[in-house]
């Protein structure tokens, strides 16, 4: 595997404005982990203002081998370096995300053929197309990106998150980590057991402190046309940009 | 200047995190909220609600 010298190497070897731009991938993260460095790193709520405990983070790809990989958080320093606008930094981000396709599968299927081989994104032949989805299927589905690396945010790649609710109406959305997301449809589950769940395995210790996306469950509003943060002390789904008092 | 700058790098191991991916998505499916839907559930559940 390759070492921290050989990353410096690549570095500067490889980073200019147009190798940024082309290579941007964004990430969702913990708000709460963000606030650490928020000064130093730009962030974006395009997709994500109305999902409380969320922000969205630029990050580079810098080295991969079978063993690892290496990538490099987007700073307000290396924009400035490159002269690259942080307007210009998303724009080419959000398209760069469109061109990574959403990975979906059942979470049955991916548990039934679990292999590290077929968690991590290989498992094409299983993939569902967002219209593929139904409701009466009692499962959830794992939504990721080719990697399974940071592909929690791949639920907005080329609208992933409007095209399901086109086929299985309201759904539930589960912020199982930084790297995949979990949805179910509306009908076959009540949020507040899904809140349950997912604060607690958050708490358990399965997943890493830097997986950690959220203990909020999330819901897409096929009438509004997008995600939002359910609130269960109203039973309602909750308006963040209200909360914020904006 | 090039590399003036500085990067805030992570490096990851793959087979770590996909071994973290399998723990987490085995405990998804095993605490899977269907078990307590009442509209799925199945014979033997509805059965066994029935023999208490």
């Amino acid at each position: 595997m390759f070492n921290q010298d050989d990353i410096n190497e690549k570095i500067m070897e490889c980073m200019n404005k147009d190798y940024i731009l082309k290579n941007t991938h964004l990430a969702m993260e913990s708000a709460a982990s963000y606030k650490l460095k928020a000064n130093f790193v730009p962030t974006d709520d395009k997709l994500t203002k109305d999902m409380k405990g969320i922000a969205i983070v630029p990050y580079l790809p810098l080295m991969e081998d079978d063993d690892g990989r290496a990538t490099a958080l987007v700073t307000y320093d290396v924009l400035d370096q490159f002269g690259i606008t942080k307007t210009e930094l998303f724009e080419a981000a959000y398209k760069n995300l469109d061109e990574d396709t959403s990975r979906i599968r059942s979470l049955t299927d991916v548990i039934g053929s679990m292999t590290l081989e077929g968690i991590m994104g290989n498992g094409e032949d299983h993939c569902l197309e967002p219209e593929d989805l139904t409701t009466d299927v009692g499962d959830l589905y794992y939504v990721t990106n080719k990697s399974a690396f940071r592909g929690a945010i791949s639920i907005f790649s080329n609208d992933t998150h409007k095209r399901i609710g086109e086929a299985i109406g309201d759904y539930y959305i589960i912020p199982s980590s930084i790297h995949e997301l979990l949805i179910v449809s509306c009908k076959n589950v009540e949020a507040d057991f899904l809140s349950d769940i997912v604060k607690s395995v958050n708490a358990s210790g399965i997943v890493a402190d830097n997986d950690i996306l959220s203990d909020e469950v999330y819901k897409f509003d096929s009438e509004a046309g997008k995600v939002v943060t359910v609130d269960l002390s109203e039973g309602k789904t909750r308006d963040v940009e209200e909360d914020l008092g904006k | 200047m090039k590399g003036a700058f500085t990067m805030k790098t992570v490096v990851i191991k793959k087979n770590e995190t996909a071994v973290k991916t399998a723990e987490r998505l085995k405990r998804y499916y095993d605490l899977r909220p269907f078990r307590r839907n009442r509209e799925v559930k199945t014979k033997e559940e509805r059965k066994g609600e029935k023999n208490v």
